[in-house]
């Protein structure tokens, strides 16, 4: 497809975003972001609602544009994004929905793509149902294959985990840890000890900003890192409230 | 899959589209019975005429321009629906990830709606043979007048998926597209032109330069005012889908 960078001989390197503002409406989605992240592997995303994490993916994904600030290393890299809530075309069967998206992605023998993402994702038997009648967890895993057939190497994920039943939940994680060896994947999420198995590295944000990100040590919980990350935040003044990498 | 088979599912699946499509081929049908009644009628008052009008001249150019004006309403609603849609159902993320330029989504999206050249081919197809058995036809003039009728309709195109690119509801842009297109057609309108010739806005408004083809003449201004209007909205078109970016 014409414009659109291609996925192959794609290597993400260290992710840097400096400085990043958003401004919509007046209203400051993302305040003087900098945030430093690892190349590979499973990057969580904590805060509360409203604290700009599906405002960072978006930003992050291209599909929206900064105000200011700067993005290193993004350029070249083929990005593929789980929105939430879970958007396709209703006029298009789950099939046709995979291969549109394969086709975006400039994934060339999509037919084959399609096929492996529809069985890894167990949606063969709605294959060739409209995607405006799938449930709320068919929605998801296509959703997943969306993510499967794009081939990018950077995959963000907004709340992936929400209305799956364990069978799917078991799949994405097994998913999720095969594949952070060699892609990048930038996760927002509430469900926080889900996530806790498989992070790599955590980021809480707050109104808008990074207020901590580390490596994840596997030791503490997610629940009172985030609690203790945010009540450290609230004892500095506004000023050096976010984390310099 | 690519963009433009995408969008042919996304129009042509919706059986409303059909519906209007059978309209129009009906009430088409109907007018141009119409006009051939009239015809059949005066027929010999014209023939008392030194220079009577031929089957050409008396039946084709009107016909044209009927097809136009019911057009507007089929344009109306493919081009209306082609970003409005995206935008009312959050699915623009497809079209904005991984893409810095955009006048190749907009051209592909123009050429799902190809199904209404088809259409249009169609009907004058069936008015020329219907013409060719009542007397001599000029096939050039006829050919001339369906390429004008196709550039009047990747204009009328182009400029509904401008629209269409602004709204965030299909009905909005449906609707304002068909509005729009009424409007410049008033404007080409008859009475603008009657006491100071042609009217400079006429020239702005399509009748006149598809009138112009309808009638066998191409001239280079309606070959511009065509091609250059249909690229500068689809360029416009573009421009706005990058503008989206900022709204996300």
């Amino acid at each position: 497809m014409e414009n659109s960078k291609t996925s192959q001989d794609n290597e993400v390197k260290r992710m840097k975003l400096k400085q990043l503002c958003v401004i919509r409406s007046g209203q400051k989605l993302l305040q003087n972001l900098t945030l430093d992240l690892p190349g590979t592997g499973v990057t969580v995303l904590l805060g509360a609602n409203g604290a700009g994490k599906s405002t960072l993916l978006n930003v992050m994904s291209g599909i929206s544009e900064f105000d200011s600030g700067e993005i290193f290393d993004l350029e070249q890299t083929s990005v593929c994004l789980m929105p939430e809530p879970a958007v396709f075309y209703p006029q298009l069967t789950v099939k046709e929905q995979l291969s549109y998206t394969a086709h975006i992605f400039d994934q060339g023998k999509d037919l084959e793509v399609v096929e492996s993402a529809l069985k890894l994702w167990q949606l063969q038997a709605v294959s060739s149902q409209l995607t405006q009648h799938l449930s709320l967890g068919y929605r998801q895993r296509l959703s997943l294959a969306q993510m499967t057939v794009s081939g990018a190497v950077l995959w963000l994920l907004d709340e992936p985990m929400n209305g799956m039943d364990p069978e799917v939940l078991m799949t994405f994680k097994q998913q999720i840890k095969k594949l952070k060896s060699s892609k990048a994947i930038i996760m927002a999420t509430h469900i926080m000890h889900e996530a806790q198995d498989l992070a790599d590295w955590v980021v809480v944000m707050h109104q808008g900003r990074a207020v901590f990100s580390e490596a994840y040590d596997n030791k503490s919980q997610f629940h009172d890192l985030y609690q203790q990350a945010i009540s450290n935040m609230s004892k500095q003044p506004i000023a050096q409230r976010s984390v310099e990498t | 899959m690519n963009i433009t088979q995408k969008d042919f599912f996304v129009i042509w699946r919706r059986p409303l589209m059909w519906l209007v499509l059978a309209l129009l081929s009906f009430i088409g049908a109907w007018l141009f019975w119409q006009l051939l009644d009239r015809y059949s009628s005066v027929q010999l008052s014209l023939q008392a005429l030194p220079n009577p009008p031929s089957i050409t001249q008396a039946l084709w150019v009107p016909f044209i321009l009927t097809v136009a004006k019911l057009l507007m309403l089929l344009i109306a609603m493919t081009s209306g629906l082609s970003f409005a849609q995206e935008r009312a159902q959050k699915t623009t993320w497809y079209l904005l990830i991984n893409r810095i330029r955009f006048f190749g989504v907009v051209s592909a999206k123009m050429k799902a709606q190809w199904p209404i050249f088809i259409w249009i081919w169609l009907q004058l197809l069936v008015v020329v043979m219907l013409l060719s058995t009542g007397g001599e036809v000029n096939s050039i003039q006829m050919i001339i007048g369906g390429i004008g009728l196709s550039l009047y309709v990747l204009w009328l195109m182009a400029l509904g998926q401008l629209i269409s690119s602004y709204c965030e509801s299909t009905g909005t842009a449906v609707l304002l597209n068909f509005v729009v297109f009424v409007l410049i057609w008033m404007l080409g309108g008859d009475v603008l032109n009657e006491s100071y010739g042609l009217n400079w806005l006429s020239l702005v408004s399509p009748v006149h330069h598809l009138q112009w083809f309808a009638e066998g003449e191409v001239s280079l201004s309606s070959l511009i005012y065509f091609l250059g209007g249909c690229g500068l909205f689809m360029w416009l078109t573009a421009m706005q889908l990058k503008r989206l970016k900022k709204l996300i």
